[in-house]
């Protein structure tokens, strides 16, 4: 409580206390002294109330000590703000629920201090001042909103345990999730678990950065404004802005791509993006470069830049930045880049895993092979791909006649179906199935070998199988040479799909792709809806099928469909891979085509989902179709390795799986497993360690704050007070106005001096 | 005569030295007040019945005889002329005690007793006197010569009172002594345990003695109206010393009191003996009616 007196000198006369204690101590020994006979009596009387008469003396003597204090106090004059003293006079029990925004936006420096560190001191303050009796809750918001503390009784030798778990409570490397916090606050406030008592005074404090994007995204979802008004009717909400008014500078590392598949000994690029997320503009910012951290930055490219770049980005603008690197080994490795000499740290670094593959072992299966030159239906595709030794993609054409059991599926990365009638053993269709189930691509071209009803009842199976459509009935369109050709072009293109990036970056090649004709295609129905590609990311282990491009017919039927299936993807091209029903191969449009195989089986190389470049927060899943021993280690970034246990998996997948959740901390997370040598040998594994990317959510590095009077506006309909980061004294959560207190000292006193009186009266004093 | 009963006063009896003359001046001021006293005559006994005739006073009709014989029969007296009254004066330092405005209780008690004596004198009786505290201090042997009195007022005036009182002790003592059956009249505070003084008491009972209390108090001691801080001291027990403010236990002091003299008087009446409550503010007639409702009630 902040109590403050007006004339503090007069605080001097409360010594005056004493005058009663030595008025009593005189007036005993003023006395008069009678000589009396019956003192029998007297005495046995004394013997029988000498107790209460001590008390009764005591007590008398209690009060007009009080009295006189209270006097010295009231005229000194008493000031304090409501919520403390106020709150004495009204025997109120407080109870004061803080949720505490601690994603990382709260780090951002403001000279020796930051947002988190004001929201701290405001707890503090609040904890000092509240009273004994009072609860303390404390909720902290950020991606994972979590109940630190659900009701702490506050009594006088306790504060100290809820300040150390407020200190405890470390500036997370998360994002803002308003939406999920208040939530978790209106679950808390409505719990009856959490002090439902008529008696509590419910006193909520928002402390927060009030950062923009979050929070204005938030008062668009009606399930915040319902959540927010539920808890404004309910408690007293007050919302304390702590964020930094001053304009501090913030890059924020946006991502690091690459193009493709990376093969070893080649020259692989990578592009970071860099954000300047302040108002000013940002000059000589340093950016590193660096491959499987800890090594010094390393040269960017061939032209002998260093791994070190310096550049100046204007306020809310972005630049890419282009680093070079040749891995010489395969498998898993890290990128990394970072920046500094800016206000907030924890977007200043960001990690990739990639995955350097020696080759993309490809195989053809042509369904109809002829011994012309370029007249078997993959002559193009094969020379497309190439069979440069140098080259990353490694393909082996087979003839569906010569197609023995010796070969495997699980030999190959990708699997290339072309104008593919059937396969002479059934168990193929399984065995491609698995393949594909498995993280195998497949990529399959139609043409006029294709029997419709076959293929669906192999290949689609009601859906459940890896064609990513239902073929509807024969091919549409006219191909032959001698007669009047159809020409279909491509309308609808899916350039944000992953397949079609390189397209999407340049122009006249998306142009060119959308421009070559085709006369004839498999119609295919879809029956599962379309989803865009930020669902597909969201929606694990499910079968999506996804329209990459379709033609220009009135139905739209699809050119190019993916669907992902298992760990692996299929496209469907619903047209021939040679030149039979389009001029794909003509001169003009033979470099889209080159393009386009390289692009997809790259795609389809890559796992649908990034299982290795994470979000803080997210857990590490791994599952394996083998055994890989009982214990694994994981060894997450700055710590030593700890065992992890790896588990047999009910989820229907891979039978062996080993999950770890404490990913709260950015940086590279090594799992090393225990693989027996047998199985190593089996599987023809060459590497136990595999990494983990696990990167801050760079929208949170946007610092923009949203302004006292939009987010009271956006609120509207809300009960709820709104608090600046001001210092004033004696403020708890903000300018609160202090109020004099001596009327109801001078109340207390007349009321006292009554009761001195009515005691005084009871107890005989004034008995004649 | 009238003018003899403002001697009744005690403040006015304080003020003359001669307690032979303040008795007398009593006696004969209480006596000029009963003009219509149902007493008649002092000391007298049974003697004989006569039949009734007219003219007779019909009070005088025995109705038990009546009630047996069926006829009227007036009962006569003749004057008693040994009646003993032995007084007996509490002289312990407790009897010390004056309030203001009012003389001590022994001094009281020193003015109702040489009254009872003048009184007994004057009808020809025979008087014995003492005084005591934790022991018989004085004795003076009965006699029916008007001029004892001058002795045993004489004695009164010679006792100081400073010791404890032992009532039990000394009744027992007295009641030894006295051969001769008679009225014996205590004036005392009775500050002691009630059990002792009963227990004395029942022995004079026990020797046929008629007894009269006669409990002397000061007004202070019963209705203890004292205000300021006090520091009590002990006139028997000169250690026994408590500080108190009076106020705050008066109501405890007056029920202790009260429940002492209330264990006293039923005490008394169990035994027969008359119990008379006399504060040293009262009329000294007051007394004297007590002392004489005793004897009318014997008759």
């Amino acid at each position: 409580m902040n109590l403050h007196f007006i004339h503090a000198n007069i605080l001097y006369f409360a010594a005056a206390g004493m005058i009663p204690i030595i008025i009593h101590l005189l007036f005993r020994k003023r006395y008069k002294t009678v000589q009396w006979a019956a003192m029998k009596f007297l005495l046995a009387a004394y013997k029988k109330n000498k107790r209460s008469l001590l008390v009764e003396n005591l007590l008398l003597l209690l009060i007009r000590i009080l009295i006189i204090i209270l006097l010295v106090l009231m005229f000194a004059r008493p000031t304090a703000n409501e919520s403390a003293l106020a709150d004495i006079f009204t025997r109120k029990t407080d109870h004061y629920v803080v949720l505490l925004d601690n994603s990382f936006s709260m780090s951002v420096r403001d000279g020796n201090t930051s947002p988190l560190e004001r929201a701290r001191d405001r707890i503090r303050k609040l904890v000092k001042e509240s009273k004994s009796g009072d609860f303390v809750s404390l909720i902290t918001m950020n991606q994972r909103p979590k109940i630190v503390d659900a009701l702490h009784k506050v009594s006088a030798g306790e504060k100290g345990v809820i300040l150390q778990q407020m200190e405890s409570i470390e500036p997370s490397e998360m994002g803002t999730d308003v939406v999920g916090s208040i939530s978790l606050l209106r679950d808390f406030v409505e719990n009856p678990e959490y002090g439902q008592q008529k008696k509590k005074n419910k006193k909520v404090f928002i402390l927060t950065d009030l950062q923009r994007k979050p929070w204005i995204a938030a008062c668009k979802s009606l399930g915040f404004m319902k959540n927010m008004e539920k808890i404004g009717e309910q408690t007293q909400l007050t919302m304390v802005d702590v964020g930094i008014t001053s304009d501090p500078i913030n890059l924020t590392v946006q991502s690091i791509e690459t193009d493709g598949v990376i093969g070893v000994g080649g020259l692989t690029r990578f592009v970071a993006t860099i954000r300047n997320n302040s108002d000013k503009d940002a000059e000589g910012i340093a950016v590193n470069f660096f491959v499987n951290s800890g090594e010094t930055p390393v040269a960017k490219d061939k032209r002998g830049k260093q791994g070190t770049e310096y550049v100046s980005i204007s306020a809310g603008e972005q630049q890419r930045i282009p680093f070079f690197y040749n891995f010489p080994k395969m498998g898993s490795h890290s990128v990394t880049v970072d920046l500094t000499g800016d206000n907030l740290v924890a977007d200043n670094e960001r990690h990739l895993i990639v995955k350097v593959v020696k080759h993309i072992r490809v195989l053809i299966i042509d369904g109809d092979s002829r011994e012309e030159s370029f007249e078997s239906e993959t002559d193009h595709l094969a020379a497309a791909i190439g069979q440069s030794q140098q080259s990353i993609i490694q393909s082996r054409v087979v003839d569906i006649g010569s197609f023995s059991s010796s070969i495997k599926f699980k030999d190959y990365d990708v699997v290339i179906l072309a104008n593919l009638q059937t396969f002479d053993d059934e168990r193929r269709f399984e065995e491609l199935q698995e393949f594909v189930r498995k993280g195998g691509g497949l990529f399959m071209w139609l043409g006029d070998k294709v029997p419709v009803d076959y293929y669906n009842l192999e290949f689609y199976r009601d859906g459940l199988g890896v064609l990513p459509g239902k073929l509807a009935g024969g091919a549409i369109g006219k191909a032959s040479d001698l007669e009047d050709k159809t020409t279909f072009k491509l309308d609808e293109v899916k350039k944000d799909h992953k397949a079609m990036r390189y397209f999407a970056n340049n122009k006249d090649l998306l142009q060119d792709f959308r421009n070559y004709f085709t006369y004839k295609f498999f119609p295919v129905e879809i029956t599962q809806e379309e989803n865009d590609s930020e669902e597909e990311e969201n929606q694990n282990e499910e079968e999506i099928v996804t329209v990459i491009a379709a033609f220009d017919h009135p139905k739209k039927y699809p050119a190019f469909i993916e669907k992902i299936y298992g760990d692996g993807k299929v496209i469907l091209a619903t047209t021939t891979v040679d030149k039979a029903w389009n001029n794909l191969h003509s001169d003009r449009f033979g470099y889209v085509f080159l393009i386009m195989i390289h692009e997809f089986i790259q795609y389809l190389v890559s796992p649908p989902i990034d299982k290795n470049n994470l979000f803080v927060g997210a857990s590490i899943i791994k599952e394996f179709p083998y055994y890989v021993g009982e214990d694994a280690e994981v060894t997450a970034p700055g710590k030593s390795p700890i065992k992890k246990g790896v588990y047999p998996s009910d989820t229907g997948g891979p039978p062996y799986k080993i999950t770890y959740s404490d990913t709260l901390k950015s940086g590279v997370y090594h799992l090393k497993l225990n693989i027996p040598e047998q199985v190593m040998k089996e599987q023809e594994i060459l590497e136990t360690t595999e990494l983990f990317a696990v990167n801050v959510d760079p929208e949170e590095g946007d610092i923009h704050r949203v302004s006292q009077t939009e987010i009271l506006g956006l609120l509207d309909g809300v009960q709820i007070s709104f608090k600046t980061n001001v210092k004033e004294k004696s403020n708890i959560m903000g300018p609160l106005s202090d109020s004099e207190y001596w009327k109801p000292m001078l109340l207390l006193i007349l009321l006292l001096s009554l009761v001195e009186t009515f005691m005084a009266m009871w107890f005989g004093r004034y008995d004649k | 005569m009238e003018d003899y009963q403002k001697y009744l006063n005690p403040k006015v009896l304080n003020k003359i030295n001669n307690l032979e003359l303040k008795a007398r001046l009593i006696v004969e001021g209480f006596i000029s007040g009963l003009h219509k006293s149902p007493f008649h005559g002092f000391s007298v006994e049974f003697a004989q019945h006569r039949e009734y005739v007219p003219g007779d006073d019909i009070r005088y009709i025995d109705w038990k005889v009546y009630g047996r014989s069926n006829r009227y029969y007036i009962k006569e007296y003749e004057e008693e002329t040994s009646l003993t009254a032995y007084l007996l004066l509490d002289s312990s330092a407790s009897m010390q005690y004056a309030s203001e405005g009012n003389m001590s209780k022994y001094d009281y008690a020193c003015h109702v007793a040489a009254s009872i004596a003048y009184l007994v004198f004057r009808q020809q009786d025979m008087v014995g006197f003492c005084t005591f505290d934790d022991k018989i201090q004085k004795i003076l042997p009965s006699s029916s010569n008007a001029a004892y009195l001058r002795d045993i007022v004489k004695t009164m005036a010679e006792v100081s009172p400073q010791e404890k009182t032992d009532i039990s002790e000394v009744l027992k003592y007295v009641g030894e002594r006295l051969r001769r059956r008679g009225l014996v009249v205590i004036l005392s505070d009775f500050i002691d345990e009630t059990g002792n003084i009963l227990a004395g008491l029942r022995h004079l009972r026990h020797r046929k003695h008629d007894v009269v209390i006669m409990h002397v108090l000061d007004p202070d001691e019963i209705n203890f109206p004292l205000q300021k801080l006090t520091q009590f001291e002990g006139l028997e027990d000169v250690n026994s010393k408590v500080i108190i403010n009076p106020r705050a236990i008066r109501n405890a002091y007056l029920e202790e009191i009260n429940k002492f003299i209330s264990h006293l008087k039923s005490g008394c009446v169990a035994n027969r003996i008359d119990y008379v409550q006399i504060t040293t503010d009262q009329d000294l007639g007051v007394a004297l009616s007590a002392y004489l409702a005793n004897r009318a009630g014997r008759r």
